[in-house]
């Protein structure tokens, strides 16, 4: 497994607000953890459940989908449809017995810096928890 | 007092006899036993059985793709009925060209199979009798019968035979993604239980009937049908949403979140899963 105690994450970010937001909070030069790799894709609902699964099979220990506000996505509500197929997903992996904190999804970034860089510090930090309360 | 095999005997001839069918799908015995048939004449009816219970439904699509103008006829079960709905919500089938003998399945068959819903919508033949609940209705409760499995050890058993994928009738699409080898990977038996099974499993999340076909195809006795009827049950609380009874209705999972009763009317401008936003918990989170 890991050498070092940082959660490995895999972001999928679609290229309007949380893309942007991540650009801004690179440009502002905040603070990120440097345990994440980000994946830009044109829209979250281009995430399926099978990425998202490999993800897991692979060693990832957290994945993020972000997208932007529910009410605003340019590709005509697709992230309502991606968060139900995912939140779907949360549901069978949680009957599995994997913690759904695992798969985390978060609509409603604008293209912002400062939510992006919290969003990630939380669930860097949740996802931290998860590993210590496995081992406690 | 005649018994359901006559009575369903009688209505098959006579469905045949006046042309409205071409053919009748169901259980036939011969000297060779039992096995699911196409009885084409009426005197033929002779042969229909009930028992074993199988799944007639996937042979509807293979035969209508064949001859895609005459009618069939069917005798069909609960989990056929249901069967044939999805598969027509998929396209698969042409329900307007399917004759129903509604066949309701006695208590034995019911307990044996598990089912919760051991009888179609239209009862020709047979006394309806109450399904068994496989899942616990709710809560805790309910997240625990799906772990109460190991699925660890279950899976470990799995010989990538396809054997559930093969039998389900809802696992229709023309390239499967669990026979690609960029996501599951070839040679490697038993398969990578996140991989092989998660993905089925998720792709039927609003398809599966729970007909039982994936578990009594396994030759390695996993009990497949809890992590579907696990997610089915979850899908019916959060979703509202059963498949396999309207064939009007489209799963939730391809419409807007105003349409599925998820976070009531208001639908929040942020909503993540990390919580901690105004408005960002989902109702029965």
């Amino acid at each position: 497994m890991n050498e070092s105690s940082d959660p490995r994450v895999l972001i999928f970010a679609c290229d309007w607000c949380p893309g942007l937001g991540s650009d801004r909070a690179g440009q502002d030069r905040l603070s990120l953890p440097s345990c994440f790799r980000l994946v830009r894709v044109d829209c979250a609902a281009q995430v399926s459940g099978e990425w998202v699964i490999e993800a897991f099979s692979g060693g990832i220990d957290g994945v993020m989908v972000m997208g932007c506000h529910l009410d605003a996505c340019r590709h005509q509500g697709a992230n309502h449809r991606a968060h139900k197929k995912l939140e779907t997903l949360r549901w069978l992996l949680s009957g599995l017995g994997i913690p759904p904190e695992r798969l985390c999804l978060s609509w409603g970034m604008g293209r912002e810096a400062l939510p992006f860089q919290e969003e990630v510090q939380k669930f860097v930090s949740t996802l931290k928890l998860l590993k210590t309360g496995k081992e406690a | 007092m005649e018994s359901a095999e006559e009575r369903t005997k009688s209505i098959g001839r006579e469905l045949l006899e006046s042309g409205r069918i071409r053919g009748l799908l169901a259980v036939i015995a011969d000297q060779s036993g039992a096995r699911p048939g196409l009885l084409r004449k009426p005197e033929e009816v002779y042969s229909l059985v009930f028992q074993p219970r199988y799944l007639l439904a996937p042979m509807v699509h293979t035969l209508q793709a064949v001859d895609s103008k005459t009618t069939l006829g069917i005798v069909a079960r609960g989990c056929d009925e249901r069967a044939l709905v999805e598969m027509a919500k998929a396209g698969q089938v042409d329900l307007q060209r399917v004759v129903l003998v509604g066949l309701a399945c006695d208590e034995e068959t019911a307990r044996q199979c598990g089912c919760s819903r051991p009888y179609p919508r239209k009862i020709d033949v047979g006394q309806r009798v109450e399904g068994i609940k496989g899942i616990e209705p709710s809560g805790e409760a309910m997240m625990h019968q799906g772990r109460q499995v190991d699925w660890t050890a279950e899976l470990a058993r799995c010989l990538k035979c396809y054997g559930c994928r093969n039998a389900c009738p809802l696992c229709v699409c023309p390239e499967c993604k669990i026979g690609l080898p960029m996501w599951v990977q070839t040679g490697l038996v038993p398969p990578e239980p996140l991989s092989f099974h998660l993905i089925r499993a998720y792709h039927l999340a609003d398809k599966c009937i729970d007909c039982g076909s994936c578990q009594d195809a396994c030759p390695a006795g996993i009990p497949l049908r809890k992590l579907h009827q696990y997610l089915l049950k979850v899908l019916e609380e959060r979703l509202a949403y059963v498949p396999g009874l309207d064939a009007n209705q489209q799963s939730p999972l391809f419409t807007d979140l105003k349409r599925a009763p998820f976070c009531g009317p208001e639908i929040p401008r942020w909503m993540s899963t990390l919580g901690g936003n105004e408005q960002g918990e989902l109702k029965g989170e």
